[in-house]
């Protein structure tokens, strides 16, 4: 008889466990929401049919954060036959596309698409990553451990890792020239090199205006489609082609979604783990050494 | 064994020599034999030799990373930044932990007090695999002498690495604090175990099972942040994993279950 009613009590918590687990994790979902980014965060319009692959960004880049000299000049415009992606050395890379039926190529520049609801920034458990009110995703090197996780949760693959040091290696990537440049308003080195104003910085909110108003205007020439609108939750750099998304090397699969909302449901659940499961176990045990106890009593009343 | 006893060498239950002394600290790591007998029995064994070759291996593969840098010992690019040497270090040493979690519920939670005798062997190898996945972190993270920064300096609790790093050191605690008793035995200090006794180990357990499934758990939230197309199992799975996690720790409980109707319908003695 014992049995069966331990049985019973199992079942019934087993289901009012799980029961209660989906309850609560319903409701949290619900009330936690998007952030969506600042209002007044300021942005970058890429249009890739202005491109013509020139590299002045990269140069710009490259002198504004004092980074390493490449390889080859910027000049020199052999790079471009291979893919490449951003490293410790180069913050924004440009890439060239050969596009199926057309006769030119696009050029695509990469670079930190500083999201509204950042991945690395998320995923990073010393929060060394911050999104500043003007936009830019920002990482504080003097707190990061170097667990890497950012460069896995990043869905753009921006974050570079330098493994080569020894005893201060670090995270680098695009910072929207935030120290020298955003902070005080002023456009970041690249957009400022650019000669064939392929980059317009202004506020996140006025380009995308500016974007729908070129997709208007040239309703022929544009996909209509401003990549980083809404991808991901919107990012900060978003971009406007001629030619399909998928074909200039851009993910078209992420989704709308923060990455952060993919973990949101199963971080909700684990406070409600927390508290209920000592007290179920601690209930387990208590029915487990029931018997025992039962026959110490009688002993000792014997 | 045989060559033991063949040798002279007996077990033995007692906690003092034949001089009426206590064993020294060299006696008992070296299980009473001298140092030459000790390495002799020590190579005898093949498996040892597997063992002293990933210890050279692993040796050297830590030793270089401090001198050369992460980019040295390990193949972690760019896009692949979690490699084969993680990994290893992760799946081979964690799962060597389920040993303690296993036992240590078995015999504290469910009461099955007929597998006292091996739960403390097995929360010895709960503690030195836990311990030694953390050992291979630390090889791999790029500035390890950091580790307590997300419990003390800055902290990040939006992260899924965040609650595993909370878990780990709280897990880790309470498998040293369940191998007190078995330490101060060894080492003679009973003190030692009568102050862990007087503050009731039991409410050590219940934290103990509330807190393993975490490091499992973030395997589906890991792949979902790493922004690689989720697919829809593994989407579905997540609210349902504290249930796995559930079932799992019921797993002694259907054991002991199974057993008892064994022997009551059909009379069998297992």
């Amino acid at each position: 008889m014992k049995t069966l009613n331990r049985r019973k009590f199992l079942k019934g918590s087993l289901l009012t466990g799980a029961t209660a687990s989906l309850l609560a994790k319903s409701k949290s979902a619900e009330a936690s929401g998007t952030f969506g980014g600042y209002p007044d965060g300021m942005g970058v319009l890429v249009d890739l049919t202005r491109c013509v692959g020139c590299r002045s960004c990269e140069a710009a880049c490259n002198k504004e954060q004092g980074l390493p000299a490449p390889a080859l000049p910027f000049d020199d415009m052999s790079v471009l036959d291979e893919k490449r992606r951003t490293s410790e050395g180069a913050y924004t890379v440009v890439n060239r596309y050969d596009i199926p039926g057309s006769d030119h190529p696009l050029f695509r520049k990469i670079q930190c698409n500083h999201c509204n609801e950042p991945a690395c920034l998320t995923s990073c458990f010393v929060n060394a990553y911050t999104k500043t009110p003007e936009g830019a995703v920002i990482y504080d090197a003097t707190v990061c451990v170097g667990c890497r996780t950012c460069m896995i949760a990043c869905p753009f693959y921006v974050p570079a890792y330098s493994y080569s040091s020894v005893l201060n290696p670090v995270v680098q990537k695009c910072i929207f020239c935030y120290e020298t440049r955003l902070k005080f308003g002023r456009p970041p080195a690249c957009v400022e090199a650019c000669p064939r104003e392929v980059l317009s910085f202004g506020k996140r909110r006025e380009l995308i205006e500016l974007g729908h108003e070129r997709i208007r205007r040239s309703p022929d020439l544009y996909e209509h489609h401003i990549y980083g609108e809404k991808e991901v939750g919107g990012t900060a750099w978003m971009y406007l082609s001629s030619a399909p998304f998928d074909q200039v090397g851009f993910d078209t699969d992420l989704g709308n979604q923060p990455i952060l909302s993919y973990v949101k449901e199963f971080l909700t659940v684990v406070p409600m783990v927390l508290t209920i499961w000592p007290a179920l176990f601690a209930g387990f045990h208590l029915l487990a050494t029931r018997k025992e106890g039962l026959k110490k009593e009688e002993k000792s009343a014997e | 064994m045989k060559t033991y006893v063949a040798n002279g060498k007996m077990p033995l239950t007692t906690h003092l020599n034949e001089e009426k002394e206590t064993w020294s600290v060299k006696d008992k790591l070296l299980l009473g034999l001298s140092t030459s007998e000790y390495i002799t029995q020590a190579i005898r064994n093949p498996f040892n030799w597997v063992i002293a070759l990933i210890f050279t291996v692993g040796g050297y593969v830590t030793v270089t990373r401090f001198i050369f840098g992460l980019g040295y010992v390990t193949h972690s690019s760019y896009d692949y930044p979690w490699g084969l040497f993680l990994g290893f270090g992760l799946f081979v040493m964690v799962p060597l932990s389920a040993s303690g979690f296993m036992l240590g519920t078995t015999v504290e939670v469910f009461g099955r007090d007929d597998f006292k005798p091996i739960e403390r062997l097995a929360l010895l190898n709960g503690l030195l695999g836990y311990l030694f996945a953390v050992m291979f972190l630390q090889v791999d993270l790029g500035q390890p002498w950091r580790l307590i920064y997300p419990m003390f300096v800055s902290l990040g609790p939006a992260a899924v690495l965040f609650l595993v790093a909370w878990h780990v050191a709280t897990y880790l605690s309470v498998q040293v604090a369940e191998l007190v008793p078995a330490f101060s035995e060894w080492m003679g200090m009973p003190k030692l175990k009568k102050i862990y006794q007087e503050n009731d180990p039991r409410p050590d357990h219940c934290r103990h099972h509330t807190l393993y499934p975490a490091p499992g758990c973030p395997g589906g939230p890991f792949h979902l942040c790493s922004g690689q197309d989720p697919s829809p199992l593994v989407l579905g799975s997540v609210p349902m994993v504290p249930f796995f996690c559930f079932v799992s720790l019921c797993r002694p409980m259907h054991a002991h279950r199974g057993k008892h109707d064994l022997q009551k319908n059909h009379g069998l003695a297992l």
